[in-house]
């Protein structure tokens, strides 16, 4: 019988190495409570930090080691490590619960490992079908230098036909496919324009209008930050929490506008890992505890976050969108993610034949 | 000998044929995720890449970019190649043409970004000198990738035409100028025959460099500039490893023979 008998053997072969040097030297000892847990730069983590993972070390007595990257990152290591994953915890858009569930890197969440799991507003959980929880939602829409421009669109549709007709001049900045951010507006302005998810089409021949007058399509959350502030773009779509960070830099003038009829909902998800350490879950039930996230909170007022238990200090609160904090959620817009994960590829495939890079 | 050159035959063996052979084997599947059934070896993705104009088109854009970014930088390099090759100090003029390559290429290609934005340095100063109303599109398109890839690669182009410069001798540019060569044809019989070895090397190198380039093209193009590293990198976002493999397999073997075929050529002529 040969050693290797399949691919995945074979590629385990060659990546046990790597893989080993992906895992923390502590994690190397296996010591069970110490748990890898993906989480993006800078301030995100020190909002884990603030919370979550204080909250981890005193209930399990392990330590929590934080991977940075982007959710791909964190996939592409999993799926290297699928046996001994090098990540126990892993975050990830919307748009990857579903694409993780398919590749079989994530288990579903055990509600009885997971009680605050029961603490968390519908809206964050319902959608994932057990995979995953969402953890802070924030609102995508238009963010703009109002010295510039005057009339802001009242819609989606408006913005998009007044990009198109040159209005704003070559001056606009739009999110990329590949950006959960970018497939979720492109699916609501999609589905305002009549398409479907089967025909992506309307969306792309109005993209292919307005492309003209789209100064980049951007990837990375922090480019439209940086364009609006140097007056490369006066109009971008973008987020409100990221507006809100450029407001507190000193750019009064950038101002975030919900289009109608919403934003879609966009936020971060928590996942466990398969074959991951069983000390996961009591990390998870952190991330979903409402002290814990209250703390996370402190750092990105204008985020909502998904446990019921929240409340919000003033600051926060006039940031938020008041139909979260009614907890109505009129201003969102669920996009069906299921969906929207099995067509990716072919909406992938004719964004790039027809819009570009 | 063997085993002296054991070491970077291991070497080799581990980090370039094995991951080689790996990224091989991987291009002959399915992504998991288009193809959940996995139905075992494939050329499908070899076969989308080179039997759809569109990807082709990503490649000869490719290749495009490395010709007008080494043509450039050939051009610029080497008068100041020379004038490197012939200084009695070359200290300094060591240290300004190196002094670049310390900067990391983000911090470089942010730098061009500030030049050539719309608010940039090089819009204002048209527009304040009068030559134009409007700000000019500098950047997030070909010009300003093409622009900040010179700049980033020109360096190597500089040393490698330098160091075979340096070797020829003056003694034959003074005897060419004493038999009426002018400084055309001196450079045109002499020197750049000669110097046809650090060309090769120069042009190679910043070929190879500019067409696996992402970081400058990524932060500097716009929607047309779809250049293969860079698809590769939106496959590897969308987890479709396979067809990234395919394409990187594409890259790297264009890269070789271009290699194969310029070493030949350059060989060739600097020995005819």
């Amino acid at each position: 019988m040969p050693i290797i008998q399949s691919r995945r053997e074979l590629l385990q072969a060659f990546l046990a190495g790597s893989a080993s040097l992906l895992v923390p030297a502590d994690r190397a000892k296996a010591a069970p409570t110490n748990i890898v847990a993906s989480s993006f730069a800078g301030v995100w983590q020190d909002g884990l930090k603030a919370g979550v993972i204080p909250c981890y070390k005193a209930k399990n007595g392990g330590d929590v080691a934080l991977v940075f990257g982007t959710p791909s990152d964190f996939v592409q290591k999993i799926m290297a490590t699928r046996d001994r994953p090098a990540i126990d915890v892993v975050i990830g858009t919307d748009a990857d619960v579903f694409q993780n569930a398919q590749l079989g890197i994530i288990e579903k969440l055990d509600a009885s490992k997971v009680p605050n799991l029961a603490r968390l507003v519908p809206i964050f959980t319902n959608p994932y079908e057990g995979w995953a929880f969402g953890y802070d939602g924030g609102r995508d829409g238009l963010s703009v230098n109002t010295k510039k421009i005057k009339e802001v669109p009242k819609s989606w549709v408006e913005f998009t036909e007044q990009v198109a007709k040159g209005r704003y001049g070559r001056a606009v900045m739009y999110p990329h496919l590949t950006a959960t951010d970018g497939y979720a507006i492109t699916w609501l302005i999609n589905r305002e324009l009549g398409g479907n998810l089967n025909n992506p089409e309307p969306a792309i021949k109005r993209l292919r209008e307005m492309k003209p007058y789209i100064t980049k399509f951007w990837t990375s959350n922090a480019e439209p930050g940086t364009a609006l502030t140097s007056g490369e773009v006066d109009i971008a779509a973008w987020t409100d929490g990221r507006t809100f960070g450029v407001q507190s830099a000193g750019h009064k003038e950038i101002e975030f506008f919900l289009p109608t009829p919403g934003s879609p909902m966009v936020t971060i998800c928590f996942m466990k890992v398969k074959n991951g350490a069983e000390s996961g879950w009591d990390y998870l039930n952190c991330a979903a505890d409402a002290k814990n996230q209250a703390a996370w909170n402190q750092f990105f007022p204008g985020y909502y976050m998904s446990s019921i238990d929240n409340d919000y200090p003033p600051a926060s609160r006039e940031k938020q969108d008041p139909t979260s904090l009614d907890k109505s959620f009129r201003n969102w817009i669920l996009p069906p993610w299921k969906e929207l994960a099995r067509v990716r590829p072919a909406w992938m495939e004719l964004w790039t034949k027809e819009i570009g890079a | 000998m063997i085993l002296f050159l054991l070491p970077i035959l291991v070497f080799l063996l581990a980090f370039f044929v094995l991951p080689f052979g790996v990224m091989l084997y991987e291009s002959m599947f399915l992504s998991p995720l288009l193809a959940p059934e996995n139905p075992g070896p494939t050329l499908a993705n070899y076969a989308k890449l080179l039997g759809d104009f569109f990807y082709l088109k990503i490649v000869l854009q490719t290749l495009a970019l490395g010709v007008a970014v080494t043509t450039l930088a050939l051009i610029i390099a080497y008068p100041v190649a020379y004038l490197l090759a012939r200084a009695r100090s070359r200290q300094l003029l060591v240290f300004l043409i190196i002094s670049p390559l310390v900067v990391s290429v983000v911090i470089r290609s942010y730098g061009w970004m500030v030049l050539l934005g719309r608010a940039g340095t090089v819009n204002t100063l048209l527009q304040a000198s009068g030559i134009t109303e409007a700000p000019l599109a500098l950047m997030y398109n070909w010009f300003g990738v093409t622009v900040a890839l010179t700049h980033v690669l020109l360096p190597y182009m500089i040393l490698a035409l330098a160091s075979v410069i340096e070797g020829i001798p003056e003694s034959l540019e003074d005897t060419a100028a004493v038999l009426g060569a002018g400084a055309w044809a001196r450079f045109r019989y002499v020197l750049l025959p000669l110097s046809l070895e650090g060309v090769g090397a120069g042009v190679t190198l910043v070929f190879m460099l500019a067409i696996g380039s992402f970081v400058s093209v990524l932060l500097l193009g716009g929607s047309e500039t779809l250049i293969l590293p860079l698809l590769i990198y939106q496959q590897v976002m969308l987890i479709n490893n396979n067809f990234a493999a395919a394409l990187g397999a594409a890259l790297l073997i264009i890269s070789l023979a271009l290699l194969y075929v310029q070493s030949r050529a350059f060989r060739t002529r600097a020995t005819a």
